[in-house]
């Protein structure tokens, strides 16, 4: 195992510029992943996740673009590389995985010619070599009989399959990081469960680092060491899974978890969080939550600071809860 | 309510068949007799279930894709026709009635959709669209239909802004009330939701069922919900049928099948329900593949992938059997004695 280099996103801002102005979609993200550490990315549709996932990977189609902040991955700054540079991370240092695999899979090519390009783009290997790393990589990701396999076209795999195949073409090049966008939500329970030991298994043997994009919280928190709550553009909370889950400070990240049916006591009425989602182009002022927010004041109208709680745990909120979340089990 | 009434079901399906494909023609008979392999190209996507709906119950249908619980629902509600079986609609045998008759009881059996974008026509109004089926069924006078709008809107969470708003203009959750409104509208006593909830975020997904219970509690109203959802559906309901590959494989009470489920298929599907929980999971998910209903496996379905599978599973279907007092299962494991 070689050493993975560690990702840093600081003050990630990512702007939308159209002729009615500029919408800021993404303001002022930051984390810190180090090797082999699954990052759950939550929220709901509309606050950011995939956007965050794109803006890392340089994969933002305009007018969407990312006009400040930094991206280190093992010391470089991947925005100030060349096109060609980054071209060369991406597939090779970090990959991502989509909700449908057939968007990182060729209909018409068979997998074996896919997964050697994947590794022809990035080393010079032998032919043989390369073969022998793809059955390797099928059979890490729990398919059988991955010679046969190879041969095969992906019309040819079942969906929970194909998904192991998009897994195994990311993880070919050994990556630092993986961004998963919502991998398993497409996916039959008793299939999610496979993917996720797959995923759980490889990152503690290769040290590969995941960040691990969904909207529903239960799916995550049996995987993820860490986990940031994404509201509008902006994480409002992230720290350990057991401190985000367990003791969640801003009111958003313990609204939504009391709406999960799974966390209330069968047939109760569930906690519903008010309102909707605010459009980006026209946020509140200040805190974005502010509106549908039980606790918001005069001094909500300031978009509120970064407030640390403890050394790995922070929330962005004025009138943070400080008790203990129960949920029904 | 009388007591006459409550014991019999809204609806009762007796031992349906639903298979897809076409029967063999002239020409592959003829071959068939000649000795030429043929393969059965039927899909038997519900087979041989029963089900009961009793008066203002929630009845929860669980599978995983291709199990034929949205096919079942289909049956219910009446779009599809089962091949075997009956279909007793509060004692009498929907097959069996008058076209009249049926018509009458297809009012009474709504159906709201997964994606209430698709089963809303884009060009009509909201106001048009709760209105359609009760104006042609003669419910409520074509100038009254604002008010009666008004009046389910209110019963479903929308606000009277939302009346003139076309499909588009609503939010996800918003269009997902309208689909709702809509099956209200010709006073339903049964509904069928397919994954109703399915598609929708959290904060949303949390209103729309809170929507469900209060329609269950105030308007004596009996659900079929089919959802892939355990959270969703140990919540909801009241009973639950798990469906594998078109059979049912365990029924019962909810809250006896989350506490103490029989069949390992239920089990594996349990022990991988996502649930919030604090500590790291390791995962050991059931292996294999749900596998295709083309080609089944013989004897119980679930045999190639269960870790108690032994030689009886591959030759014979297990019957489900009681197990405990309203708990069938259907398993050899249980009969070895």
């Amino acid at each position: 195992m070689n050493e993975k280099a560690h990702l840093k996103v600081e003050n990630l801002v990512t702007e939308f510029v159209t002729s009615k102005g500029s919408v800021r979609a993404l303001d002022e993200i930051s984390f810190e992943l180090q090797p082999g550490e699954i990052m759950g990315l939550v929220g709901e549709s509309g606050s950011g996740k995939s956007l965050t996932g794109f803006s890392i990977m340089g994969l933002l189609d305009p007018p969407g673009r990312v006009s400040s902040g930094k991206i280190m991955l093992g010391g470089r700054d991947l925005r100030q590389l060349s096109a060609e540079q980054l071209r060369h991370m991406r597939g090779n240092r970090m990959a991502m995985i989509f909700q449908d695999p057939m968007m990182t899979l060729n209909p018409v090519m068979k997998i074996a010619d896919q997964m050697i390009e994947t590794i022809k783009a990035h080393r010079p290997v032998s032919p043989s070599q390369a073969f022998e790393e793809c059955i390797q990589a099928l059979s890490a990701v729990g398919i059988a009989s991955p010679e046969e396999r190879l041969k095969a076209y992906p019309h040819q795999f079942s969906g929970g399959m194909r998904q192991r195949v998009a897994i195994a073409i990311a993880l070919l090049n050994k990556p630092d990081v993986i961004i998963a966008d919502e991998p398993t939500t497409a996916l039959d329970v008793t299939i999610q469960g496979q993917i996720l030991s797959v995923i759980q298994n490889i990152c503690r043997q290769t040290g590969t680092a995941v960040i691990w994009i969904t909207h529903d919280l239960s799916v995550i928190s049996g995987l993820a060491d860490h986990i940031s709550v994404m509201y509008a553009g902006r994480i409002v909370e992230q720290g350990p899974s057991s401190k985000v889950l367990g003791h969640p400070a801003h009111p958003y990240t313990r609204g939504l978890i009391r709406s999960v049916p799974s966390a209330n006591e069968p047939n109760k009425m569930l906690y519903q969080i008010p309102g909707i989602t605010p459009s980006l182009a026209h946020l509140p002022d200040g805190c974005a939550f502010r509106p549908r927010c039980e606790r918001s004041s005069e001094g909500c109208f300031k978009k509120p600071p970064i407030n640390k709680l403890s050394a790995d745990h922070q929330m962005s909120c004025i009138h943070p809860y400080s008790e203990r979340l129960e949920i029904a089990s | 309510m009388s007591a006459e009434n409550s014991s019999i079901p809204i609806l009762e399906l007796s031992g349906v068949t639903k298979k897809f494909g076409q029967e063999p023609g002239v020409f592959t008979k003829f071959l068939k007799k000649l000795g030429a392999a043929h393969k059965n190209e039927f899909v038997y996507a519900v087979n041989n279930i029963s089900l009961k709906v009793a008066k203002n119950e929630v009845v929860g249908l669980v599978g995983e894709s291709g199990c034929g619980k949205s096919t079942l629902g289909r049956l219910a509600v009446g779009l599809l026709s089962p091949d075997t079986g009956r279909r007793i609609w509060r004692g009498n045998d929907y097959d069996a009635m008058t076209a009249q008759e049926q018509f009458k009881v297809r009012l009474s059996v709504q159906m709201i959709f997964q994606d209430p974008y698709a089963s809303l026509n884009p060009r009509m109004r909201a106001v048009d669209s709760v209105t359609e089926a009760p104006i042609y069924h003669g419910l409520v006078a074509e100038k009254n239909k604002e008010e009666f709008a008004r009046a389910l809107f209110a019963k479903v969470g929308l606000s009277s802004e939302m009346l003139e708003r076309y499909p588009h203009q609503l939010s996800g959750g918003q269009r997902s009330r309208l689909g709702i409104a809509r099956a209200l509208a010709v006073d339903p006593e049964f509904l069928v939701c397919d994954e109703a909830v399915a598609a929708l975020d959290v904060s949303i997904q949390a209103q729309i069922l809170n929507l469900f219970m209060k329609l269950r509690d105030e308007s004596d109203l009996s659900f079929l919900f089919i959802s892939h959802d355990l959270g969703v559906v140990r919540h909801l309901t009241d009973r639950v049928v798990i469906m594998y590959l078109g059979r049912v494989v365990e029924e019962g009470v909810t809250a006896e099948i989350f506490s103490s489920a029989n069949h390992p298929y239920t089990k594996a599907l349990l022990s991988e329900m996502p649930v919030i929980r604090l500590e790291r999971k390791s995962f050991n998910p059931v292996q294999g593949e749900i596998p295709s209903p083309m080609n089944p496996p013989t004897g119980c379905h679930f045999h190639p992938r269960c870790p108690h599978a032994f030689k009886r599973c591959s030759e014979e279907v297990p019957q489900l059997l009681r197990v405990a007092p309203d708990h069938y299962s259907a398993c050899h494991l249980n009969d070895q004695h």
